[in-house]
């Protein structure tokens, strides 16, 4: 039976009864309470195009007969003096327990062609940030990275890294820090945990990541726990825990799926205050992605729905 | 996974450790004693005659900033240079590992996409243009978004489209195509595709100019629903779809092989085997086809028709034109990722029948490529099925038609450009005086993942011949027939033998 390709699955997670009680024992099993307070998830993912820079004429008509306009190349053609392309920025909750989805205001912010949605948080004010980091690939490769404070209006400071790092994930640690993973963009080994400041930017370093491994992801259970994720050279995804009082990265469990070693690494991590860790992610010959609920213990990942969302965060409401 | 030392069984061949391996009169094989530079992913043939292969980090992240992980191969000398892969605009090293490419009308090869991260895999929006006659990179602007197992296809104006490939955000398919033209760079359709397109779809340019996708792709069967697409007049205005039918074993189309049947004016396109997946999901012990399906795209209603099976199920291999007018298949495996090493075969349009000629010595799984060489052999390389460059393959292997070893025509001068509707006034000799059958303008290969979207023998009419001289009828004035660039020259007799190719640039 032919599996469906589905694009825009952002807001579609209707919980299927089999994940929903993984869910449910999951939680019971993890800390003494039941999860009965609602688990919502802040998600967020590039929106509908908001301009669109075409120059040089037209594309082909169906029966090309016109001439081309298409010398012979000396010279390449200039890099664009900004990027053509702008895309906005969407956001919706979504209540895990019961598939609700409920469409945010959209933001009054935008991803410039090359940009990427790298973390997403709400601070202990409610307020929510966006780390938005430009692909080295892209024309505007070398601009900075950035964070965008979801406000009205939105607020844009750069966070000062060299032009090939970038900020992996976002997260606002039980004490109301916000950190985050300051990483290759080309997905080299080895980074750094920095403290940021989102009203200016500024970074401070708190911890050195190995440099013999891949990390990514950053997530906080209620126990303060801090999970981030590595990555082996076929893909073998594991939680490392970090203990930053000991400055200690701790092997954790190899993330499997259906048997098999995750083979992938995860888009995004959160941690639930019943202290569920929840990912986003696709195995490697997979386009669709999906939302996971994750067995700290063991690394077991259960399906939960389709996800086409950049990176996820809990909500503080 | 596949140890080097280990020995792959060879169907057929009892001994694999032969350095020529012979086939029941179906021509030969023979491993080179140098080995590649570079694991040849990527594989183009230049306007040059020399072969450019490119690994990038090849399947390996430990690899990523590769500086120079291509090579241009000169086959006549057997050495190799290695360009200096730029850098993109943060000072990272370019990665075109899983990039796609297609040909400039100036003969230019450019490749965009590829890998700007592993695990997970992140779309490369770089494009870079490589200058046979330099031997070096240009850096071009960048696309305007992020493609990881993107299609190209270079249209009949020149320009070139892309669509599909994994975003640069890692989550999804790229939904909105893009044409690159030279005066200023990318272009982004504004609207999406109607329907998904897989990862490294087949398409073909049709003489109407539409794009045919013919249902061959990586690992995404769900979205593999054979079309004809009309690029629109404006980038603001929808790209539209028109289904075709009648494609078989529509869930093992994964890494099957897409050809527009010989000569390109007749329109047919076949496609050749492919696989499904395997218990994991993935291509490893995916299950096999041998079907092969042909469309006729003249027709009002272009349906898929069964079309005579492979005597060997395959998916990963290489389809490659002939300038005798056959179609030559080879690497692939039975069954993904397996170690049997299958015989060739070649499918010949006017029997409608398929032989296997002979076997190769080695074992070509995913990530191996095969070209058609100006001579008329064929060369396959790479092969990379699991991650490490330990596991990967740098042998180079190359085969012989039977037609090499015949008395072969000649074509001792020949312009070396042409321009459309013109005809052309060549010197050539005849063995024994066999009449020339055919003129044939052959594109020159840029293949990876068993796709080539430029791959096409156009048929030139001979208005006239000697003993000494051929005149032909004039060339098509169809630029999207016979796309404007760099093509080989063949002159075929009445044998079925072609000579050896001079190269020729169709120009408007």
């Amino acid at each position: 039976m032919l599996r469906r390709l589905t694009r825009r699955q952002f807001g579609q997670i209707a919980i299927a009864g089999s994940a929903a009680a993984a869910i449910a024992a999951l939680a019971n099993r993890t800390f003494a309470q039941p999860a009965q307070a609602p688990l919502v998830l802040i998600a967020v993912r590039p929106g509908n195009l908001t301009r669109n820079d075409v120059t040089g004429g037209t594309s082909a008509a169906p029966n090309d007969t016109i001439v081309p306009d298409d010398p012979d190349q000396s010279t390449a053609p200039s890099k664009p003096a900004r990027a053509r392309t702008a895309r906005g920025l969407q956001l919706v909750s979504l209540d895990v327990g019961n598939g609700q989805v409920q469409t945010r205001p959209t933001p009054a912010a935008s991803l410039e062609s090359g940009e990427e949605i790298s973390g997403l948080a709400v601070l202990t004010d409610g307020s929510i940030v966006v780390a938005i980091t430009p692909s080295s690939t892209s024309d505007q490769g070398r601009n900075p990275t950035r964070l965008v404070l979801l406000g009205t209006p939105p607020r844009s400071v750069n966070v000062r890294l060299s032009p090939q790092e970038a900020l992996d994930s976002l997260l606002v640690l039980n004490d109301g820090l916000l950190v985050s993973l300051v990483v290759s963009k080309a997905g080299t080994p080895g980074g750094r945990l920095v403290t940021v400041d989102p009203q200016n930017g500024q970074i401070s370093t708190i911890f050195e990541l190995p440099t013999d491994q891949r990390f990514s992801n950053l997530a906080q259970c209620p126990d303060g726990t801090i999970y981030t994720t590595t990555v082996a050279r076929d893909g073998a995804t594991s939680l490392v825990q970090l203990n930053l009082g000991q400055n200690q990265v701790i092997p954790g469990a190899q993330l499997r799926f259906n048997n098999q070693v995750w083979n992938n690494g995860l888009n995004s991590l959160v941690c639930s205050s019943a202290g569920q860790l929840f990912a986003l992610g696709n195995l490697w010959h997979e386009t669709t992605q999906h939302l996971y609920l994750i067995d700290a213990k063991t690394g077991n990942m259960t399906r939960l729905q389709p996800s086409d969302a950049a990176e996820i965060t809990i909500s503080r409401t | 996974m596949i140890q080097q030392n280990e020995t792959p069984i060879q169907l057929n061949q009892p001994d694999p450790g032969t350095l020529i391996a012979q086939g029941t009169g179906g021509g030969s094989w023979q491993v080179l004693s140098y080995q590649a530079p570079v694991v040849a992913i990527h594989m183009a043939l230049l306007r040059t005659g020399k072969v450019f292969l490119i690994g990038g980090s090849s399947l390996d992240p430990n690899n990523r900033l590769c500086p120079n992980c291509s090579a241009v191969w000169n086959v006549n000398t057997g050495t190799f240079t290695r360009p200096t892969t730029p850098n993109d605009d943060a000072g990272i090293v370019i990665d075109l590992f899983c990039s796609a490419h297609s040909f400039r009308t100036d003969g230019q090869l450019l490749v965009a996409g590829g890998t700007q991260q592993y695990q997970p895999y992140k779309g490369s929006s770089a494009a870079l243009l490589f200058n046979p006659s330099t031997e070096q990179w240009t850096k071009l602007p960048s696309m305007n978004r992020g493609r990881w197992y993107p299609t190209l296809v270079t249209l009949g104006s020149g320009r070139i489209f892309t669509l599909s490939g994994i975003n640069s955000q890692g989550n999804d398919i790229e939904g909105n195509a893009e044409i690159y033209n030279g005066s200023s760079g990318w272009n982004l359709f504004s609207q999406q595709t109607a329907s998904p397109f897989p990862m490294y779809s087949g398409l073909i340019l049709m003489q109407n100019g539409r794009l045919f996708y013919s249902g061959s792709n990586f690992e995404n069967q769900e979205s593999a629903t054979p079309r004809i697409i009309t690029i629109p007049s404006q980038f603001t205005q929808p790209i539209t779809e028109q289904a075709v039918s009648g494609l078989t074993n529509l869930a093992q189309r994964n890494q099957a092989a897409t050809v527009l049947l010989p000569p390109a004016q007749d329109q047919r396109v076949m496609i050749i085997g492919g696989g499904g997946l395997g218990p994991n999901g993935d291509s490893f012990g995916a299950p096999t086809t041998n079907s092969v399906n042909i469309v006729d795209l003249k027709a009002s209603s272009p349906t898929y028709t069964a079309g005579p099976s492979l005597n060997n199920a395959r998916m990963h291999h290489e389809a490659v034109l002939l300038p005798d007018r056959t179609v030559f298949v080879c690497n692939g495996t039975s069954s993904g990722e397996n170690e049997l090493i299958l015989p060739a075969e070649i499918y010949n349009p006017a029997t409608n029948t398929w032989t296997v000629v002979a076997t190769p010595t080695v074992l070509r799984r995913y990530h191996s490529t095969a070209i058609l060489l100006p001579d008329g052999r064929v060369v396959a390389a790479g092969s990379a099925p699991s991650f490490g460059l330990e596991n990967h393959d740098f042998r180079l292997e190359i085969y012989s038609p039977p037609y090499i070893s015949q008395p072969r025509p000649a074509i001792q001068q020949a312009p070396t450009s042409v321009r459309y509707g013109n005809t052309l006034t060549m010197t050539i000799s005849k063995p024994q005086g066999v009449p020339i059958k055919w003129v044939s303008l052959i594109s020159p290969m840029a293949t990876t993942h068993s796709l080539d979207t430029s791959q096409r023998v156009v048929d030139v009419p001979i208005a006239s011949q000697s003993s000494t001289s051929l005149t032909t009828g004039a060339i098509t004035t169809n630029r999207n027939l016979a796309p404007p660039g760099y093509y080989m020259l063949f002159i075929t007799d009445n044998n079925n033998v072609p000579s050896v190719a001079r190269w020729i640039r169709l120009r408007t």
